[in-house]
């Protein structure tokens, strides 16, 4: 594995109708060295948000906001499948609106007025949650190359060590001999970059829950 | 008459609430007390007025009898009297001629007797006459006693008189001729006519002194008669006054209770009013808790913000001395932040404070474009707006009209808010765009026209009709009577609401108000001078979209 490259700076995207609010949160933001980039409408936002640019982000959304409502533009995020953590801030303090919103996958619901430090640290919660998303989904993303790359006679053998088959079984099943198959899951092993049968397990169960179960049944 | 809602704001200011709880009828219980006692008093002086005048009108009518009396009866009986007299000297001239010393003889004598006998017969009529007034007195006039003496002596008088006669009988049968005298005879008809002359003097001095008593008293009568007239007279005046003033105190008492009712039925209409826009206030206030929270928010995270550079700094060794008084320009803007979002939170407050405050209204000249960008900052901030667009089409230069503000922006708000409601509750293909246009508009004949257009549903006529009646609703909020007090706050300072469903889509509410006095309608001639004081720098187009 190349070792990581320098992590790129966090930004902050602030969307709220308020210019003072917007105004105060960038200023508190930049005051604890997070790079905040302000919207006064959501419409902006989609148009210049990149996805794929670097680094943590997150997105602090005044639920009243003009043209779109701060959970309508969250429901649209969510439609595109930007993963971007969103805290969410209100002024009315509506419960089943915090549910809602927590439910379809906000960060967190907070409610006006709160603290500086309370933001601060969810927002620096928040790009930890990014900076894990981002970096589960790179390793979720090599670990699909690395299965990718398994022959299917590579992976009929996995199906089966993981179902806690011994190399015994196996051989009898596809009638060649355990030595061949033996071979097989070396080859395995070495293609997953894992060092034994246990993290072998480990990692492909790890990788079925994350994406569904295999289509190889 | 409405019931007056009985808890009311003692610290507002301008609370009129001194007066005691007036029943039904209007009359507070010290007014129906005073009423009863002015009315009691009014009644004894009227009966004793009335007494009086009637008892002087009685005595002043005896007085008139005794006077008539004393005309009708003593004046002639005295002059009867008199004229007795002289015939009865007449008569014993005539005697002591025919039996003197030297009678006359011949035709002479004849004569004599013939003026003798008619002198007799005079004699008998005056004195018939004189005791037929002298009877007819007794029956029943006062001084009866007097007209009785007089009747005693005519009589005597009567008696003597017929004697004298026998005597002048007997006389003259005994010297039958001229030349032939009996001396006896008549030395005796000298005795009688002797008696008959002291008699008649008798009567004559005695009716004269009763006759001056008469006259005496005649004339006292007369003097308490004018007293007596005057005093009915004064006693009627008097009553007449009496009862004028009773009239214009009733009046007085008639005319203070409609005033009286008026100002209580105004105060009704504002503290209704007042109501309503609590009403309104309170579907406002949760928008507003929200707006204010915005500036409070701001102000809090700046102040987070400032108190973060300045520990940074603190904490920093590199920050020199020198550096640290100019050390973060940012602190500066930090605290100008904060400076205006104080104001602009104080500002939402006094906003509503002045709508919902209780107060005395208060009519001046306003503009009416103020008062719709007024209303317009009130329900933005209170975020009733629900994504409806709202615009202004105002026209500038308009004439101020005579209005409490307040009131005018409460008229709009509900005009508006009816509105919003309309095109918001409305569902189909015409609510793509939720709109509502306020327009204002100078009109012919000094009036000035304020327009609320929506593209919502459009009403029925009937429903048109009821909706200002109060407590009328089609919403599941709200007291229903919005539309009503807005009315009848428009039509107190003489201005006309009306409502009417557009051609294409919709309703439009329209204010008419008549120009302020002394503001003269803006048709060219006032074309030199501003006429709209309190109104900030309007946009000189026609259309302002805000």
């Amino acid at each position: 594995m190349n070792p990581a490259p320098p992590e790129p700076s966090p930004t902050v995207y602030v969307i709220g109708d308020d210019p003072a609010i917007r105004a105060s949160l960038a200023r508190l933001l930049e005051e604890v060295g997070t790079a905040c980039v302000p919207y006064d409408n959501a419409i902006d936002f989609l148009r210049d948000f990149d996805a794929d640019a670097p680094g943590p982000v997150c997105l602090v959304l005044d639920v009243r906001i003009p043209i779109m409502s701060g959970t309508d533009f969250h429901k649209a995020l969510i439609g595109r499948g930007i993963g971007v953590p969103v805290i969410l801030i209100s002024g009315h303090g509506d419960i089943p609106m915090a549910v809602e919103a927590l439910q379809r996958g906000a960060f967190d619901f907070i409610e006006k007025p709160f603290r500086s430090q309370h933001l601060l640290e969810r927002v620096q919660q928040a790009l930890d949650s990014d900076r894990r998303r981002r970096h589960l989904d790179a390793e979720h993303h090599s670990r699909q190359q690395r299965f990718d790359r398994l022959t299917p006679r590579e992976r009929e053998v996995l199906d089966r060590v993981v179902q806690g088959m011994t190399n015994r079984q196996i051989a009898e099943e596809f009638g060649v001999s355990s030595q061949a198959i033996d071979a097989h899951r070396t080859r395995v092993i070495a293609k997953l970059g894992v060092e034994n049968v246990a993290q072998l397990i480990q990692i492909v169960l790890y990788h079925r829950g994350q994406s569904g179960p295999p289509a190889s049944t | 008459m409405m019931a007056r809602h009985a808890p009311r704001d003692r610290t507002g200011p301008g609370t009129v609430d001194a007066e005691p709880v007036a029943p039904a009828d209007g009359w507070t219980q010290h007014e129906r007390l005073v009423t009863r006692r002015v009315r009691s008093v009014f009644l004894v002086l009227v009966l004793v007025l009335l007494a009086v005048s009637l008892y002087s009108g009685y005595r002043v009518r005896l007085i008139d009898a005794e006077i008539k009396e004393f005309s009708l009866r003593v004046v002639p009986l005295q002059q009867l009297i008199g004229q007795l007299q002289r015939s009865v000297l007449e008569q014993r001239r005539i005697v002591r001629e025919l039996v003197g010393a030297d009678p006359p003889a011949g035709p002479q004598r004849e004569a004599q007797v013939v003026s003798f006998e008619e002198a007799s017969r005079t004699t008998h009529t005056q004195l018939g006459r004189a005791l037929q007034l002298s009877e007819l007195a007794v029956d029943d006039s006062p001084p009866a006693h007097e007209y009785e003496r007089v009747d005693r002596l005519l009589r005597a008088f009567g008696v003597e008189l017929e004697a004298y006669e026998r005597a002048a009988a007997a006389w003259t049968a005994a010297a039958p001729g001229p030349e032939v005298s009996d001396p006896g005879a008549a030395d005796a008809l000298e005795q009688r006519a002797d008696a008959l002359g002291r008699r008649v003097d008798q009567v004559r001095l005695l009716f004269e002194v009763y006759a001056k008593s008469m006259a005496q008293r005649v004339e006292q009568l007369g003097g308490n008669a004018r007293w007596l007239v005057g005093g009915v007279a004064t006693g009627q005046l008097m009553l007449v006054l009496l009862l004028g003033a009773y009239l214009r105190y009733s009046i007085n008492r008639i005319h203070r209770r409609q005033r009286q009712q008026e100002q209580r039925e105004l105060r009704q209409r504002d503290e209704l009013a007042h109501l309503s826009r609590v009403t309104t206030a309170g579907g406002l206030v949760a928008g507003l808790a929200h707006e204010l929270n915005q500036p409070m928010q701001a102000i809090a995270t700046r102040a987070d913000a400032a108190r973060l550079s300045l520990e940074r700094h603190a904490a920093d060794p590199a920050a020199s001395r020198d550096t640290r008084d100019t050390r973060d320009p940012r602190l500066a803007g930090d605290l100008d932040a904060i400076a205006a979002q104080a104001t602009r939170a104080g500002q939402i407050i006094s906003r509503l404070r002045s709508f919902v405050a209780r107060r005395e209204p208060h009519r001046q000249p306003i503009s009416v474009n103020t008062q719709v960008h007024a209303t317009f900052a009130l329900l933005r901030s209170a975020g009733r707006l629900d994504g409806v667009r709202l615009s202004a089409r105002l026209e500038p230069g308009l004439a101020p009209v005579t209005a409490d503000p307040i009131h005018l922006q409460q008229v709009l708000m509900n005009l508006i808010q009816n509105a919003v409601d309309a095109v918001t509750a409305a569902e189909g293909p015409d609510t793509r765009d939720p709109h509502v246009r306020v327009e204002s508009q100078k009109l012919d004949g000094g009036r000035v026209e304020l327009r609320v257009v929506d593209n919502g549903p459009p009403m029925a006529d009937e429903q048109v009709e009821q909706i200002f009646q109060p407590f009328f609703t089609t919403k599941g909020d709200g007291l229903g009577v919005g539309l009503a007090i807005s009315r009848s706050l428009v039509e107190a300072i003489g201005g006309t609401l009306h409502a009417a469903a557009n051609p294409d889509q919709g309703m439009t509410f329209t204010v008419r108000l008549p120009v302020a006095t002394g503001y003269p309608p803006p048709s060219g001639v006032a074309s030199g001078r501003t006429d709209e004081p309190a109104s900030p720098p309007t946009p000189p187009t026609a259309g302002v979209w805000l």
